[in-house]
């Protein structure tokens, strides 16, 4: 006995067949003539498809559209209650920080104002996040939770400063990689990252 | 297609393959459609937003392409991209679902039919997409490669579905009433035939033809689908495919389906024209 799955295969088979004329309905009946009826059906509505899609112009009116989109929504991955405490840095601390850099192939300074959220948020480039994110053990989304979170400059490193400490502002990735003392070959890669995520 | 799509060669993106195999091998997107998505992947989110919404989207994003971004949202899954692409890819469906429009007074309840199949197409597809953003739904690959195959499919389920519980609203038809010819009725199914290309042949006057087969009880459906088909209804030969033969049935009970089936489109057309 025909068991669904096999059942839906012959019939997204016959679906995806370039013509449905007399030759391929009488091949597929031939060979499937428990389907018969399922197949004659089938090519009932694809004579239909051929004639009618896309023939109503403008928008066709779509009144559940609020509530579809509200399951939609919810099906939806949901930011887990721990995200936003996620510290990405937490397990890499001294030694390990500078391992982190290294294995990102970033300078330890650069690091080091990504994890003070020095960096405006939104100029991470895409693939910088999903490589820190990998080396970090987190995810892209934890990660740019992390940097979205306001700036923690540790105002101790300021504080025997002649002036008052206060936060700086944020500068862009890019900035950050064109003030930053790297080899060229690093300087490079990361500034065309930067160029990919600015034409997004 | 739009200029702003460009070809995958220009791509810097990489269009994720699907997972769904047919016969050990992985399903493949036509080119076509792969070379839309490299090329929409290259797109702003400005770029992105407008080419989606604009009136003409389907000439330049296909169905196929636009479901690929529904399922694997772009710009960090920016939940007004989603929306845009959410609203278009329903429209799709919409479209993709026709509810031929038909003008005989007093037959309400079998447009109903047509727009109940619509509402459970939707609500079909609908469900479809929310379990994949749980769990990756293979059905929905085939839709990446032939989005209109795919709702055709949703479409021959539901009117199967729906059509069984709406055979008390058929319309009865006595046989005494119907053993006279209808050419009238073959000559109007020869125009919506492939082969067909005279002057009668004019959307409006198919439509017409479509929407009477359309309302139909399936078995009398049937017959006129193998009729369109030029399939014969008895055998002569043992090679030749029948209508007898495909149906499984009498050569009498075929031939009294055609005849009730011709008697309605004689009905229904006549009306339609009236």
């Amino acid at each position: 006995m025909m068991t669904p799955i096999d059942k839906d295969a012959v019939l997204d088979a016959f679906a995806a067949e370039p013509v449905h004329d007399r030759n391929t309905l009488e091949r597929y009946v031939s060979e499937y003539p428990e389907l018969a009826e399922e197949l004659i059906d089938l090519a009932a509505e694809l004579r239909l498809s051929a004639e009618f899609t896309g023939a109503e112009e403008g928008a066709i009116s779509d009144p559940k559209l609020e509530t579809a989109w509200e399951n939609f929504l919810a099906a939806g991955p949901k930011p887990s209650v721990t995200t936003a405490a996620v510290d990405p840095f937490a397990r890499f601390k001294g030694g390990a920080f500078a391992t982190l850099a290294g294995k990102l192939d970033v300078p330890r300074s650069l690091l080091t104002a990504v994890r003070d959220r020095l960096v405006v948020p939104s100029s991470v480039p895409s693939g910088f996040v999903r490589r820190f994110a990998e080396a970090t053990g987190t995810t892209v989304e934890a990660v740019r939770v992390y940097l979205a979170q306001d700036s923690q400059a540790p105002l101790g490193l300021a504080f025997k400063s002649d002036q008052k400490p206060s936060q700086q502002g944020r500068v862009t990735f890019r900035q950050l990689v064109e003030n930053t003392e790297m080899g060229e070959s690093q300087r490079l890669f990361l500034l065309r990252e930067c160029e990919e995520h600015e034409l997004t | 297609m739009n200029a702003k799509i460009q070809t995958r060669d220009d791509s810097t993106g990489q269009v994720e393959p699907l997972r769904k195999r047919q016969d050990g091998d992985l399903y493949a997107r036509p080119a076509a459609i792969e070379d839309a998505i490299a090329g929409v992947m290259r797109l702003t989110k400005a770029e992105f937003i407008h080419l989606i919404e604009a009136e003409d989207s389907a000439d330049s994003v296909p169905s196929e392409c636009l479901l690929y971004f529904v399922r694997r949202p772009p710009f960090a899954a920016d939940q007004a991209v989603l929306r845009v692409l959410f609203t278009a890819i329903r429209q799709r469906v919409l479209k993709a679902v026709p509810v031929p429009k038909r003008h005989i007074a007093g037959k309400k309840a079998e447009n109903a039919i047509d727009l109940d199949i619509r509402d459970a197409v939707l609500g079909k597809f609908e469900e479809m997409l929310c379990k994949d953003r749980q769990e990756y739904v293979e059905r929905l690959d085939f839709f990446e490669c032939r989005f209109n195959a795919g709702v055709a499919r949703l479409r021959s389920t539901a009117r199967r579905d729906i059509c069984k519980d709406a055979t008390h609203l058929t319309p009865l038809v006595h046989d005494n009433e119907s053993d006279e010819p209808h050419p009238e009725v073959e000559r109007a199914l020869s125009c919506i035939t492939d082969s067909f290309d005279g002057p009668e042949a004019d959307f409006l006057y198919r439509s017409k033809i479509h929407a009477a087969i359309s309302s139909l009880p399936l078995d009398q459906r049937r017959v006129v689908e193998l009729f369109l088909k030029d399939i014969p209804i008895d055998p002569q030969g043992t090679d030749t495919m029948t209508m007898v033969k495909i149906l499984g049935c009498c050569e009498k009970t075929v031939r009294n389906r055609l005849k009730r089936a011709f008697a309605r489109l004689a009905e229904l057309l006549k009306e339609e024209n009236a």
